[in-house]
């Protein structure tokens, strides 16, 4: 971090290279936009060049602040465009060699998992991505949201609540 | 230490079934309760569902994004002047100066009030000399001089 702030485009890049797919992932957990997510990932990491003296070492790591920045950029986007979620439904990231109804199936699970996922109230889908998805540690990501750790326990579960009735609903209807 | 049911319950509802996932610091507690208590194994096993569940998202394959990120414009790095005074005054952390640059501020501390406190005072007595009245020729001083003697006469 030392030498991105001193202008060093290699420790840039090293940094792009160990956390660049992992915030864009975060950014489309959160967004469901892959352009979306990859503009907050770009912006992201332009703050984290233009910031870099401001890190410090003793408060969090890297992949920490970066979470942070991409959360407060998800977070505002949300705010400023209500219907900036909606989650990307093509095949492309499909696996070719599922046959055709093992597609519809995989494809319907996915649709409904990122549904279920996308109509989470803001705070509860950034607790849950950041602890399960993104693998944060409860006192980094409590102390990312601003809340205390029993707070985030709590959005945890409603989020996991929702999600498996929803879930459950999508496979009765069905 | 020993977890209680409903301690077990609370992290499963938030954290789900893989205890990899849950806090370190309740981790072998929870171990040890899973081990010897059937429901929570069952509340185990019954998170998991959801959390096979949740590995069904499917992320794009981002194609070309680091190198995207990598080669956008980058503004060129201009400290501000304060930042490049504070880091031009201040030694980097782990630099050897670090451990001696507070005790040294601290003792410079006197000195530079010192400096302030005597700029003050030559400033103060500034002020008075506007009072004193300025003779810029040697005729002039006798010719003060003279009436300073008709004064006392007087």
């Amino acid at each position: 971090m030392e030498l991105i702030a001193s202008g060093d485009q290699s420790a840039y890049a090293e940094a792009v290279r160990r956390h660049g797919r992992s915030i864009a992932a975060y950014a489309y957990r959160m967004i469901g936009q892959q352009a979306d997510a990859e503009d907050i990932a770009q912006e992201t990491f332009l703050r984290l060049w233009t910031h870099a003296h401001r890190w410090q070492a003793d408060k969090a790591a890297v992949s920490t602040w970066l979470h942070r920045i991409a959360h407060n950029l998800c977070v505002d986007l949300l705010r400023r465009d209500k219907s900036a979620i909606n989650m990307a439904l093509d095949d492309e990231h499909a696996d070719p060699a599922l046959s055709s109804e093992q597609l519809i199936s995989l494809d319907a699970d996915r649709v409904s998992l990122q549904l279920a996922i996308s109509t989470l109230p803001e705070r509860q889908r950034s607790a849950l991505i950041m602890t399960h998805y993104q693998g944060l540690s409860d006192k980094v990501v409590a102390d990312i949201m601003d809340v205390s750790v029993d707070a985030l326990e709590s959005l945890l579960a409603r989020a996991r609540k929702t999600i498996k009735v929803r879930l459950l609903y999508d496979k009765l209807k069905k | 230490m020993n977890m209680s049911l409903q301690r077990f319950t609370d992290l499963v509802d938030a954290y789900g079934g893989d205890l990899g996932r849950w806090p370190e610091s309740e981790r072998q507690s929870a171990c040890l309760l899973a081990e010897h208590n059937v429901h929570a194994q069952s509340l185990l096993a019954e998170a998991s569902g959801l959390d096979n569940e949740l590995g069904k998202f499917v992320l794009p394959a981002f194609s070309g994004l680091e190198k995207k990120l990598i080669n956008q414009a980058l503004p060129s790095r201009q400290p501000f002047f304060m930042e490049r005074l504070a880091s031009w005054m201040l030694p980097q952390p782990g630099h050897v100066l670090t451990q001696l640059w507070r005790p040294a501020a601290a003792a410079c501390l006197p000195l530079v009030l010192g400096l302030y406190i005597g700029g003050q005072m030559e400033v103060g007595a500034g002020l008075n000399a506007i009072d004193v009245y300025v003779v810029s020729s040697e005729e002039e001083e006798l010719y003060l001089i003279s009436l300073s003697d008709y004064a006392e006469v007087m």
